[in-house]
């Protein structure tokens, strides 16, 4: 089978620095340096699958980029699985994995310039090992949360005795980890076969200065005051994941929960879209 | 019939999954890579909607593309003919490592098994003459591991049970179940079956003991 080379579409395009106006509001990029986009709308999407092997995908978001590759199924004794997952008899596992690719994909000075306390002089000497910590932190974190999100998508009781590799890795952080991770999963399960009940979509809003945000880049998610994750199968119109921090008010909340909405409708259509693309590709190849 | 049969999507074209396909009845049954919630048929796959008719109903069937298979046919199940490689033999079973089975064709990487002494069969070759219920109550012995598989044989074997969580249990007991293909000891050359528990070497004509598989004829 030959491998299909891929491009990161936005790699080589200059992010915005980070901007030092006092109050005001700040325009929102979209990802390609070209347009700005409102409060409601997403950034750029560009999606592409089969990347690695049979079942990968590669989603950019912006200029968050996440690969996800799935494995399937994995049996017992296999050198993929680590000792801490129990194979089940009776259905199924699902194993997720998410990791930062190196030191160049997430924002080191912002980990470092965010000491406990002003007293705390000695961050620069320990500046490795903080980093080390936010990142292992940050890792199981993002894998317990989409573990949880793609768990009700998929029919596990097909699987006895196996399991389910999803492992991805974040190329960069730029605000939205988690929804890439989700959509990127969502597409590569679909194409290594393995059967799902529904597309997971994913999108996340934060709150600025009262105004709802949807799709915050690394700028927006850091100075918000609140955030909100929520994954949801359109098609079943049920939600797996949903997520608040920060402070929110009972009807900001909810808003907050149909701004979410309606993104993940927007990403169905997107992964849908691709998936009939290449779909209508590989007929054509016949 | 095809008045009950009233799908979102025109027989033929792509979806995706979790595309809702329409209403189930008596006469429509979700088929593979289709799932039914709640009176709905959604697609679970990406691939192809297709319709199958049979004697009184009809299956909803989504066939991904050409080179794919579900991932699931790949699991291991209760009752599946298997081929595995034998690594190691000891007083009271065998170690094997499982590379393909029948439903799912080769594995991406072999996954461990055992066959144990009393799963390899009786000692008598069951023939039409042989009268099976008497001489199993009075035949005691079983094959010894070493003389019915060998380390480095090839054998055709059934799941018996999932196992553990370290490995499936196989079974040898029936006549088209056994070594396939071994090596002779001395010579290393291929050594074809002579009866139901001795393979000989063409060319050197020693004769060693194997459980051997029928040959498909």
């Amino acid at each position: 089978m030959t491998k299909s080379a891929f491009k990161l579409s936005n790699c080589y395009f200059p992010l915005e620095l980070p901007s030092s106006q006092e109050g005001g509001t700040k325009e929102r990029h979209s990802g390609d340096g070209k347009t700005t986009r409102a409060s409601h709308s997403l950034r750029r999407i560009h999606i592409d699958s089969q990347v690695l092997q049979s079942g990968s995908a590669l989603v950019e978001m912006g200029h968050t980029k996440v690969i996800c590759q799935v494995t399937s199924p994995v049996y017992a004794s296999s050198s993929l699985l680590p000792s801490s997952v129990q194979l089940s008899m009776d259905e199924g596992t699902l194993y997720c994995q998410v990791n930062y690719l190196s030191h160049a994909s997430y924002p080191t000075a912002r980990i470092l310039n965010a000491s406990a306390t002003p007293l705390d002089q000695s961050h620069q000497q320990f500046s490795s090992s903080r980093i080390n910590t936010w990142r292992l932190s940050r890792e199981s974190d993002l894998s317990a949360r989409l573990l949880s999100a793609l768990q009700a998508a998929v029919p596990l009781q097909q699987y006895p005795k196996c399991c389910i590799r999803v492992q991805v890795t974040v190329l960069q952080d730029d605000g939205s980890v988690l929804p890439a991770c989700i959509a990127a999963a969502s597409i590569a399960l679909t194409r290594a076969c393995v059967e799902l009940y529904d597309l997971v979509t994913s999108c996340q809003v934060a709150l600025q200065n009262g105004i709802l945000l949807a799709d915050p880049d690394l700028d927006e998610e850091e100075s918000a005051d609140a955030l909100v994750t929520l994954a949801f199968l359109p098609n079943w119109k049920e939600v797996s994941l949903l997520e608040q921090s920060g402070k929110l008010s009972p009807a900001q909340t909810n808003q907050a929960i149909d701004l979410c909405r309606d993104g993940c409708r927007t990403m169905h259509r997107f992964l849908r879209d691709h998936l009939l693309q290449k779909l209508s590709e590989s007929k054509t190849k016949d | 019939m095809s008045s009950n049969l009233r799908l979102r999507y025109e027989i033929d074209s792509f979806v995706v999954p979790g595309d809702r396909l329409g209403s189930f009845f008596k006469t429509t049954l979700p088929g593979p890579g289709t799932s039914a919630r709640k009176g709905h048929l959604y697609a679970s796959t990406a691939g192809r909607l297709s319709l199958q008719q049979q004697e009184q109903q009809s299956l909803i069937t989504v066939t991904p593309p050409q080179e794919q298979d579900f991932a699931s046919r790949r699991v291991i199940l209760v009752g599946q003919i298997v081929l595995a490689k034998v690594d190691r033999v000891s007083w009271t079973q065998a170690h094997v490592s499982i590379f393909a089975t029948e439903t799912g064709g080769t594995l991406q990487y072999p996954t461990e098994a055992i066959v144990r002494r009393e799963d390899i069969g009786s000692t008598v070759p069951v023939t039409h003459t042989t009268n099976t219920n008497s001489n199993n109550n009075n035949n005691k012995t079983s094959w010894q591991v070493i003389e019915a598989v060998r380390p480095g044989d090839w054998i055709v074997a059934r799941v018996l049970s999932l196992g553990d969580t370290q490995r499936y249990m196989l079974t040898l007991a029936e006549p088209q179940l056994g070594v396939w293909y071994a090596l002779s000891a001395k010579s290393g050359t291929v050594m074809q079956p002579k009866s139901w528990n001795t393979m000989v070497c063409p060319e050197t004509g020693i004769e060693e003991s194997r459980k051997c598989a029928k040959p498909r004829s």
